[in-house]
């Protein structure tokens, strides 16, 4: 069976990685973009099932990539995990753009509640 | 010679003969008959004038002019007595028109005397009725000594001496000090149609009165009055000026209502009659010169204060603006650094995760309690960064009130829940207590009352090795409920209680050496306590145990 597709958009490398660790402990094939341009040009590459991006990013911001997508038919397919560290940040903003708003420092194991959730509805 | 010296001279000559030719006039013309009375004696209103401008120095010229205008004393038929009588004369004029403008200057203004109701008054007083009573004594008995004039016409002459001597002042002083500066020529074309119509009304009047003898003197009053407020000095003196011609002319001409038999009866008329006329016009113009001064000055303060407020204001704006940019830039750096401070965090606390739920690998039991050692010290360091910034977010004022009804039993049991895992690994119970008094459904601030709530509890724990922590939730007045955290712990000493709300200190001591924390838990509970409008009080006994009550304000639902 062919594995559902990931993409993680963050700028910190650790962060990435343990992205990608939970990501493929769940059953996910990974990509990674480390900036907001990136992670734009991924998503035309092909039908991810989830995004998990990052709001704080040199460039283009999460935010600026989210309202880039929001009307586009990929949008319509793929799950949206926010994550920030941005203790502050007002959720509302995101309700729209998002499917899911975690702060950093994550719970890995909230983390992989959510992946497997997700798989689930997906397959 | 000195030019000024040589202006002195010119200027004393030149008074002279004014003087002499004015006093050759009034006799011609000013004459009541069919005595030989001088209704108006114009040369002391022209002596006044000369020295008020150019000062005592020419006071030589009016005693030359004064000698000469009465060389009928002396000339054709010269006497010594006429000569030395025209001399005495001559010197009492000089004198009455210095002693006028000494008292004028020394008692009224002395830039611009008819501007004020007071140096007005000092000038009819001192200046024409005082001063005048010099020459009209000094003059008269020359003339009765020297043989000129019977002794029993003593009293008349002098009166009349007198009052036309300072009529003569007080009619031309003021008409010729107001107008060596012209009024500023008006664009106003109704302004310049007033002056023209009230000019021609004075005319009028002064033609019916004193030509026609039809006695409406009286109406020369309201006119007056409007010209006085309507073109100030300038039209007053004016004013006067024709209003005075008007009635000298109809008294010599024998028109009018000042016509009597008697000489002396139709001048003391004619006198009274612009000594009023006079007093109330100058009056009049001083007192309304006196409120545009007044309203002017007050303008000028009005617009200065205005100025200074809207500088003031201006400068409020600025440090407003700073304070706020200061705040918003301060708030910017509290994010920043949450930002800033929760990312590596991420990063421990997500490794830690990774190799302990075994994603990794299995561990060794060693490992994965170490690993747990990890996340433990990193999840505490959370908790501190998470502190600061709290007590850095209500420093910089940007705490909301974000209130809602809530099922109060529903609400605690939820939040209480919650505390329990606070207990982990510690023999505590945690009973709560509700009272009857406190209603079913309350409005709170949900968000900030559970961190209150949690901070207590939280710090309760902390401080409590095995026993019991109550919770007791209640209403105590109409307008006011609490709720109190009550602990079996080690408490607190008097000294240490009072200390205990303050940023950034803890109690140390032997018994909470062990214990960690940043200090600023029971910082932030006071704050956000205060923040809603309560208060947070404490009641500690060492080794008992500490209760600690909040009272908040109960609001209508």
């Amino acid at each position: 069976m062919e594995k559902l597709q990931a993409l993680v958009v963050d700028d910190n490398w650790y962060n990435c990685n343990i992205f990608r660790i939970a990501l493929e402990k769940a059953g996910y094939e990974v990509e990674i973009a480390y900036n907001g341009r990136d992670g734009l040009a991924f998503l035309e590459t092909k039908p991810y099932k989830i995004l998990v991006i990052d709001l704080q990013m040199p460039g283009l911001n999460g935010i600026e990539v989210l309202t880039e997508i929001k009307d586009s038919p990929i949008r319509k397919k793929m799950y949206i995990l926010v994550v920030t560290a941005n203790a502050y940040m007002a959720t509302e903003d995101l309700e729209d753009l998002s499917d899911m708003v975690m702060f950093k420092p994550v719970n890995i194991a909230d983390l992989t509640f959510f992946l497997e959730r997700v798989k689930r509805i997906v397959l | 010679m000195k030019p000024s010296l040589l202006n002195t001279i010119i200027l004393n000559f030149a008074l002279a003969s004014m003087y002499a030719v004015s006093s050759i006039i009034s006799q011609q013309f000013g004459v009541i008959p069919p005595g030989n009375a001088t209704a108006i004696f114009a040369p002391s209103g022209i002596a006044f004038v000369a020295i008020f401008f150019f000062g005592y120095k020419v006071a030589p010229g009016v005693f030359l002019g004064s000698f000469i205008g009465n060389n009928n004393l002396y000339l054709p038929n010269f006497t010594l007595i006429g000569f030395g009588v025209a001399l005495a004369i001559g010197i009492g004029a000089s004198m009455e028109g210095s002693l006028g403008v000494y008292l004028l200057k020394k008692f009224g203004t002395r830039e611009h005397p008819f501007e004020q109701v007071r140096s007005v008054w000092v000038f009819i007083l001192l200046s024409a009725l005082t001063s005048c009573l010099v020459n009209a004594t000094i003059g008269s008995s020359a003339l009765v000594i020297g043989g000129f004039a019977p002794p029993a016409l003593h009293g008349d002459i002098w009166l009349t001496w007198w009052l036309g001597d300072a009529a003569g002042v007080v009619i031309l002083a003021p008409l010729f000090i107001i107008w060596r500066h012209l009024p500023k020529p008006s664009n106003d074309g109704l302004l310049v149609l007033e002056a023209v119509l009230s000019f021609i009304a004075l005319m009028a009047i002064g033609t019916i009165a004193f030509v026609g003898g039809f006695p409406i003197e009286y109406l020369f009053i309201p006119i007056l009055v409007f010209i006085v407020l309507r073109f100030g000095l300038h039209g007053a003196t004016l004013g006067i000026f024709l209003v005075a011609g008007f009635a000298i002319w109809g008294a010599v001409n024998g028109n009018g209502a000042f016509v009597r038999a008697d000489v002396n009866d139709s001048l003391l008329l004619l006198q009274a009659f612009i000594g009023t006329v006079m007093f109330t016009a100058l009056t009049l113009s001083a007192a309304d010169k006196e409120r545009q001064t007044a309203t002017k000055a007050l303008a000028e303060t009005n617009h200065t204060l205005e100025k200074r407020v809207i500088e003031r204001t201006q400068d409020l704006e600025i440090a407003k603006n700073e304070a706020e940019s200061a705040s918003r830039s301060k708030t910017l750096f509290i994010a920043q650094m949450s930002h800033e401070f929760r990312t590596p965090l991420n990063a421990v606390i997500g490794y830690s995760d990774i190799l302990q739920m075994g994603m990794l690998g299995d561990m060794t039991p060693d490992q994965t309690e170490r690993i747990g050692f990890i996340k433990q010290n990193a999840s505490r360091l959370l908790g501190l960064i998470n502190d600061t910034l709290d007590i850095a977010q209500i420093e910089a004022g940007k705490l909301t009130l974000t209130e809602s009804r809530v099922n109060t039993q529903y609400f605690f049991d939820e939040l209480l829940q919650g505390v329990k895992s606070l207990t982990a690994k510690k023999q505590i119970t945690i009973k709560t207590v509700y009272h009857q008094t406190i209603p079913e459904r309350i409005l709170i601030d949900a968000p900030k009352i559970q961190q209150i709530i949690v901070n207590l509890v939280g710090n309760a724990v902390k401080f409590t090795p095995e026993g019991v922590i109550t919770i007791e939730i209640g209403a105590n007045m109409p307008n006011e409920w609490f709720f109190a955290v009550r602990d079996t712990g080690i408490g607190m000493s008097a000294e240490s209680v009072k200390q205990l709300f303050e940023q950034y200190t803890r109690i140390a001591d032997a018994t909470t050496k062990s214990i960690e924390g940043t200090g600023l838990g029971l910082s932030i509970t006071k704050r956000l306590v205060e923040f809603l409008g309560g208060t947070v009080d404490v009641q500690s006994v060492l080794v008992q145990g500490s209760v600690f009550t909040v009272n908040l304000p109960l609001k209508p639902l």
